[in-house]
Formats: structure tokens, C-alpha cells, sequence
């Protein structure tokens, strides 16, 4: 994976994926930083509308999947 | 017996940084400091040629301290600080290889109050990456290099665009862009924003309307290591390209020769 | 030209984003610089409910950020008002600097003679320091190149004066300010007084902005270039001012941290002088020149100004060299015709004028206290209470000579955002959060100079941007410069 900021590209490398509640927290490296994300389900209909056009091609479907778990998690 | 050689310190894991790291690793152990998490520099690590001098380096055994700030060096000790690694490294010898930035408004003698909308090209880089349009009418002064970058990324925002600087038949400016060749940028104007640059060829003096300046032009060699700052500091070489133009081969051929003429420099000094 | 404050209003108007003005006050003061939040801080640590209406969008926004930074330890003859608040501020700043955590350090000046004629200017001006009661000693100039190594051989005399010293002035009005509000005062941004109410006997009751007014039992006129306005609009005594510019060189550090003291030509009959002085980080700052008879808000920077600048300091310091150049920037001293004022309005019986055109920073502790006492006279009990606060915890971590060995709990002080001035995220976040914080990238410039070093924010301003989209909770395009209203990026249609 890339992350592309204003302050530069770098690579990020995912090791792995936890829930915390009710946050998703993608643990992982971004070069030699550690760096998570952590996305709430607030977040989420956000994010999946914002990659609609290219979460098949380009996202794997275990991300896509997990997305979609999480939101449903939350809707319970 | 031999003397404990704490090896040579590198500053950059830019084209330049990479390689006079692989050149100097023949002779003794490298360390070789990056302030930003992946290599790379201004060639960004998705670069063949970073990647490349980065394997490279490492089969050679160069350590890598990534992440890392380098802020004073001092009696052979280099504080780096950064999430990671916050630390002094024992070095024999500093080689810094922080790249190059736009000369500032006070070196390139531009007068006016500290006002929105001038940026230097790395900054202005940066911001268009991130998608934010930072001018409709920008005036960007220099050539080279940064104009080569900035140019592209400014017309993508459909901007009307006027360049101050370089010759008339300098890798001439495109058809779509105003070009004021001869000319320099002296005094920037507005109030809540730019709204207009003073530019003179030495003998008339014009004002362009705008509302951007970019600061593109006369490369300057990035100096922020403490005690690495003058030409001249103690057990310090600095391997900066600053000529317009360099491709990827001129670079790494020019960091490599000048790599060689350090070692020579510490061996002298032994 | 433009309103009451003599600033002209930016074209997003000066409501922008602000919380409503109003509340009932003791104590309403009129301009955040450095004298106006010395005085809330003081005031704020008595029992009293104390405001502060600032036009602009940040403390600091006037003269309190164009000055050279220098405590002087002498600057009017013996007897005026301004001698004895120099003198009463002199001795307590590193006690009152290391409290607010403001860089700060007794330098010592120099005052200097290259021929005989200033030679005789330095004989009169001794006699005048030494009545002063300031320490002060006489130094040949070989003494003088003993103090001052960097300086003229053509230097045949000099006064040397160990108790001056110089301060950080933006973050010294911002610990100010900030230290207030933690004893309760409100600060408004965006506020410019537009107009007062007053009762039957002509006294204030009011203070009115665009976005509302704040009621009050006294209003003290701290609001500099706009004094005059605002005692205009208060309907009291005539202040008449006017914009004195100075323009500066900024020179680097690397040739800055070489000087070992503030170097000074012998005075005019008009002005102090061109001088040299050396900044709490290590730069050195070369001026002020002096000009009346331009606009309010003029801060161009001319080529003229700025070459003799270097002309005249280069005659001190022959290796000062603009290769070392980092910024040139101008600021308009608040001149007027009574220079220095702390008192009560003649005619509005709860109207009080502070003001001071050169030595502001200097004096800011003295009038701190005296207001105080001015307000005790009106019948305010201005007594500290017991739990007043008056200090605030270190926020630099990683200064240039510590040695680092555990590493810091918040990774963010492992984080270096300004390579140049070396200045961690937990930094800028400090200045983004806390009382008041910064709400520009000029805003976290004076409180920890990101962005003002030599490279000018070449390396890291894209990721002070970042931080401050971040915490202002807006994309990085709509965050804003500096206080003139002009934002990173444009709208996008």
C-alpha cells in the first residue's frame, strides 16, 4: 500500500488488522514509522463511498470484506 | 592493533546519499541517516535507481537509521532524534547529503511583506500533490528542474500561467504559458494575498498580476545539521548537486566522484 | 483609512469564525501586544473579571512582533516616566522568564564610538546612564573588542551596559496571555472596538465589535498604533499617533551564535540607532531603522532601508554579511505624541491609557504592576489572590544542547517537523491547543518558530500545514497564513 500526503509518498506495509470496540485499527509500518489507522463506523460509509470506483479493481476483497464487516458490526 | 573506526556518518538516502554511501562502503563501515520513514529523497523510493542503490547498500552492509532527524554534530557525535531512534551516533567523518531547495526570497534579494500565496516550488510540490489549487494566476520564477515539476501539476488546475526567468531559448517554456524570459521577480504586493510581482531584466521594470508566486528557481544546498552548516566544518564534506538539469545517471556519477574525493580527504587527515 | 483601530479589516471581515463578543467585565482591555496581555495577566490574577478585545486574529499582531526583542537596561534620561519603568522591570526577568518559560538571556550591549566626535557623544551619554542609577562601565576599545571580539578595530571606546539582556518578545506575549486566561481572563480575536456606550457622567459602560459588546467597570486603551481611535471613540483625551516603521535584517544563527553581545552606535539626536542584537535563538537582527509619515499598516520592506541597515551595522561589526540573510521584515513602532503613557483619562473618569512606543517589551512587566496600582487608586481591589497562577510548565523539550537519553513518553517530542529551528510536533501541537493557540501558520511561527528558519519553511511547512488542517478540523487549503486573512490554498469553484 502507498500513503500519499502532503508531506511525501511512502510505502505502508499492513501487519496487522484489530478490532478495539468499536474502532478498526490496521496496524502496520509506514517505512520505518509505526503507524495505525483507526476507522470508527462513523467512518465508514465515508470511506466506501469515497473509494466506490475503485475498490474492486484495486482493493484486495479480504479489505473490502472487513469494510463491510465492520459496518455491519455496528449496525447491531 | 587496529584503531576503533567508528565509520562514516551519511546524511540522505537521496540518489546522491545512496550513492556515496556504496562508494564509501568500500573502505570501512557506513551509517547512513534519513529523516523521513523510506528512502529516497527528491527521487521518492518507488525510483528503479533507489531502489536499486538501496539494495545495493545494503548487501554492502550499510546500516540504515530511517525515520530519524539529524540535528547537531558535534566532537564526532550526531544526535538524531525520531520516533523510532533517538540517540547520539559516533561517526569519523560527516557526509551530508541533504539535497537542495529553491532559494528563499531574502537570497534571491525578493522584498515585500510576508504575504499569502508565495511558496516555494517543494512546498508548492507538495500542496498540488494533495490537490489544492494554489493559484488560478501564478507567476513562477526560475528554471530547471522545479519548473519542470511545478509546470505540469499547475496546468492539471487549468491555470494561467506566466514564468519569470531562465533564457529565451532555455528548454523553451511551453506555447500555454506566458514566459518572461531575462527577468527576475524584486518585490511581491497584496494584502490578504499576492496580487502582484514586481519582476525587472535589470533595466525595465514591470508589475504582473497574479495570485500565486512560486519560487522555482536558483537551486540552494539544504543546510540544517548544526555544526554541518558552513563549507569548511570540521570532519565534514557536503555532496549537494545544485546545477540545473542533472538527470538520475549525472547525479549518481557526480555523487560517486565526489565520494572518492572525500575518502581521499579522510584518509589525508588520518 | 479603514476603521476605528487604524488596521484595514481583512476582505473576510474581522467576525470570521469567532464565538460571539459579550459578558460583563471589571476590567475591559482594548489590544493584545505585549503591554495589553502583561496587564490581563496581572489583573487576571486578582479577583477580577478581565477581558481583552484584540482586532486582529492573534495576540501579538502589531509592534509586539516586529521588535528587536531587547530588555534595555537604559533608554530615557532620569526622571521620565520610561526611565523608571525600565528600571523597575529590569531586575525580575529571569525570574519572570523562566516562570512563563520564555527564552531569555542578560546579554549585556554595547555601546560603541569609532571616532572622536562620538567619542564626546559617549562621555555625555555616560553622564546620563550613570544618573539613571543603570550599572554601566567605561571600556576602551581595546576592552571593548575584549567583551565584543567580532567588533571594529576602528572602535576607540565604548559603554558596556551587563544588565541588558534579550527576550523571545512573541512568546513572551503569548505566556502572558496564555497564563491569563488560566487565571480566567477572555480573550476575543476578530474584535475591533467600534464604538462605546456611556452612562450620564460620560463613563464607559461598554465596549462594542462587530459581533457584539462586552460590558465594563473600567476600560484601559492598550491597543497601540489605535490608540488614538480608540480614545476617540471613547471620547477621551486626544492621542494623536502614527506609524514610526523600523525595518530589520534577519541573519542566521551560524553567524548569530558568533556574537556575544547587542552592539550599539552612539545615539542621534532622533533615534537609538542601527544596532546589532543578537536573538534568544541564536540569529542576530540588524536594526531598526526609523521613518515616519507612511501608511497605518505599511510593512514593505525597501531596498534603500535595508542596504544602509547593513551599511551602518557593518561599521560595528565588519563581518555581518547578508550571505547570512535569512528574511527582511519591517514593523511600525506606535508613535505618538505622548510616547509613553500610563494614567487615567483626563475626561472619562474609568478610561485608562498604556502605551509605549519603543520600549514595550522592556517596560511590560513595570506597567503590569503599576496599572494595578493605578486600579487600586480607582477603588479596584487589584490584590493577587491566594492560588493566582503565575507560571506555566516547560513546552520545549528538545533544546539545541540537550543530550537526550530516555526517550519521551508522547513520541511526538521524537518528532522533528522544522529541521531548521528543530521543533517537534508535540511542540506544534501545543501551540495548535492550550489557551491560546495558534490559528495560522504565522500563529505557530511565534510560538515556536517553525517555518522561520533559514530554509523558510522550504522542508517542513507542507507538514505544519498538515497540522494545522488537522486540528483546525479543515483541509489544508482553507487554513490560514497569518492574520491578513489569506489562506494555503484558493476555494476551488
Amino acid at each position: 500500500m502507498i500513503i500519499n500526503s502532503p508531506v511525501g509518498r511512502f510505502p505502508f506495509e499492513l501487519t496487522s488488522v484489530k478490532r478495539r470496540g468499536r474502532l478498526l485499527v490496521l496496524n502496520g509500518e509506514m517505512g520505518n514509522w509505526p503507524t495505525s489507522v483507526e476507522i470508527g463506523a462513523k467512518d465508514v460509509p465515508a470511506v466506501l463511498m469515497r473509494l466506490r470506483p475503485v475498490i474492486a479493481p484495486v482493493m484486495g476483497a479480504a479489505a473490502l470484506a472487513i469494510l463491510v464487516a465492520v459496518r455491519a458490526r455496528s449496525r447491531r | 592493533m587496529k584503531r576503533h573506526d567508528p565509520g562514516v556518518l551519511v546524511i540522505g538516502t537521496g540518489l546522491t546519499g545512496l550513492s556515496a554511501a556504496s562508494e564509501l562502503a568500500q573502505f570501512g563501515p557506513v551509517t547512513v541517516v534519513e529523516r523521513l520513514p523510506a528512502p529516497g529523497g527528491q527521487a521518492g523510493f518507488e525510483s528503479p535507481e533507489v531502489r536499486r542503490l538501496f539494495a545495493e547498500c545494503a548487501a554492502e552492509g550499510v546500516r540504515f537509521v530511517l525515520g530519524s532527524t539529524a540535528l547537531r554534530w558535534s566532537a564526532g557525535q550526531l544526535l538524531v532524534v525520531g520516533p523510532r531512534l533517538t540517540t547520539w551516533l559516533e561517526g569519523s567523518w560527516l557526509v551530508f547529503a541533504g539535497g537542495s531547495r529553491p532559494a528563499t526570497p531574502a537570497e534571491i534579494g525578493l522584498l515585500g511583506r510576508r504575504v499569502a500565496g508565495v511558496y516555494s516550488a517543494t512546498v508548492a510540490h507538495h500542496l498540488l500533490e494533495a490537490g489544492v489549487t494554489i493559484g488560478r494566476r501564478p507567476v513562477v520564477s526560475g528554471y530547471g528542474d522545479w519548473v519542470d515539476v511545478i509546470l505540469p501539476q499547475l496546468r492539471h488546475l487549468s491555470a494561467q500561467i506566466t514564468l519569470v526567468g531562465g533564457g529565451s531559448c532555455a528548454s523553451a517554456a511551453p506555447l500555454d504559458v506566458r514566459h518572461w524570459p531575462g527577468y527576475r521577480p524584486v518585490q511581491v504586493h497584496g494584502f490578504d494575498r499576492v496580487n502582484r510581482v514586481t519582476v525587472t531584466d535589470g533595466q525595465s521594470t514591470h508589475e504582473i498580476a497574479c495570485d500565486a508566486v512560486v519560487l522555482a528557481g536558483d537551486l540552494r544546498p539544504l543546510r540544517n545539521v548544526d555544526g554541518a552548516i558552513r563549507d569548511g566544518a570540521a570532519r565534514t564534506s557536503f555532496i549537494q548537486p545544485t546545477r540545473i538539469g542533472m538527470d538520475a545517471r549525472a547525479v549518481i556519477d557526480f555523487a560517486r566522484t565526489e565520494a572518492a574525493r572525500v575518502h581521499s580527504e579522510m584518509e589525508a587527515t588520518r | 483609512m479603514g476603521c476605528a483601530n487604524g488596521r484595514r479589516s481583512s476582505p473576510n471581515g474581522p467576525g470570521r469564525g469567532g464565538r460571539p463578543v459579550s459578558g460583563d467585565f471589571d476590567v475591559v482591555i482594548i489590544g493584545a501586544g505585549v503591554l495589553g496581555c502583561a496587564v490581563a495577566l496581572r489583573l487576571a490574577q486578582a479577583d477580577l473579571r478581565v477581558c481583552v478585545l484584540e482586532a486582529a486574529d492573534d495576540i501579538a499582531e502589531g509592534a509586539s512582533k516586529a521588535n528587536a526583542g531587547i530588555t534595555s537596561s537604559y533608554y530615557a534620561p532620569f526622571g521620565t516616566l520610561e526611565a523608571e519603568l525600565v528600571a523597575e522591570s529590569n531586575a525580575g526577568w529571569e525570574s519572570l522568564c523562566t516562570r512563563l518559560d520564555v527564552p531569555y538571556i542578560r546579554i549585556g550591549a554595547l555601546t560603541v564610538a569609532l571616532d572622536d566626535q562620538e567619542l564626546s557623544g559617549l562621555d555625555e551619554l555616560e553622564a546620563e546612564v550613570r544618573r539613571a542609577g543603570t550599572k554601566v562601565e567605561r571600556l576602551s576599545g581595546e576592552q571593548a573588542r575584549e567583551q565584543e571580539p567580532l567588533l571594529s578595530e576602528a572602535c576607540i571606546g565604548a559603554l558596556y551596559y551587563p544588565d541588558e539582556g534579550i527576550v523571545d518578545p512573541m512568546r513572551l506575549t503569548w505566556a502572558y496571555a496564555e497564563v491569563a486566561v488560566q487565571n480566567g481572563a477572555q480573550f476575543f480575536f476578530g474584535a475591533p472596538v467600534i464604538g462605546f456606550d456611556s452612562d450620564a457622567e460620560s463613563a464607559l459602560n461598554q465596549a462594542r465589535t462587530p459581533r457584539g459588546g462586552v460590558r465594563g467597570r473600567y476600560f484601559i486603551n492598550a491597543a497601540g498604533i489605535g490608540s488614538g481611535a480608540v480614545s476617540e471613540l471613547a471620547g477621551g483625551d486626544e492621542i494623536k499617533m502614527w506609524p514610526r516603521k523600523g525595518q530589520y535584517w534577519i541573519l542566521d544563527r551560524e553567524f548569530g551564535q558568533t556574537l556575544s553581545r547587542i552592539v550599539l552606535p552612539v545615539p542621534g539626536a532622533e533615534s537609538r540607532g542601527i544596532e546589532l542584537a543578537p536573538t534568544t535563538n541564536g540569529s542576530v537582527l540588524l536594526g531598526p531603522d526609523a521613518e515616519e509619515g507612511g501608511d497605518f499598516d505599511d510593512t514593505e520592506t525597501v531596498a534603500a532601508n535595508l542596504e544602509e541597515i547593513l551599511t551602518k551595522t557593518q561599521r560595528l561589526i565588519p563581518t555581518a554579511s547578508l550571505d547570512w540573510a535569512i528574511k527582511s521584515y519591517a514593523g511600525n513602532r506606535p508613535a505618538a505624541s505622548e510616547p509613553v503613557r500610563l494614567r487615567m483619562d483626563s475626561r472619562v473618569s474609568n478610561f485608562a491609557h498604556v502605551g509605549n512606543r519603543s520600549t514595550g517589551v522592556t517596560t511590560s512587566p513595570a506597567f503590569a504592576e503599576r496599572v494595578a496600582g493605578l486600579l487600586r487608586e480607582q477603588g479596584l481591589d487589584t490584590a493577587r489572590r491566594s492560588g493566582a497562577l503565575d507560571e506555566r510548565p516547560p513546552c520545549r523539550k528538545l533544546l539545541l544542547d540537550q543530550h537526550p537519553e530516555q526517550p519521551e513518553a508522547d513520541p511526538r517530542y521524537s518528532q522533528v517537523v522544522c529541521v531548521c529551528e528543530q521543533v517537534t510536533a508535540a511542540e506544534i501541537a501545543g501551540a495548535l491547543t492550550g489557551a491560546v493557540p495558534a490559528r495560522s501558520i504565522d500563529g505557530v511561527r511565534k510560538r515556536t518558530r517553525a517555518t522561520g528558519g533559514r530554509c523558510q519553511g522550504s522542508v517542513c511547512m507542507a507538514g505544519v500545514i498538515l497540522m494545522c488542517a488537522a486540528h483546525g478540523d479543515v483541509a489544508p487549503a482553507q487554513v490560514l497564513m497569518g492574520s491578513d486573512g489569506g489562506t494555503v490554498g484558493l476555494e476551488t469553484p
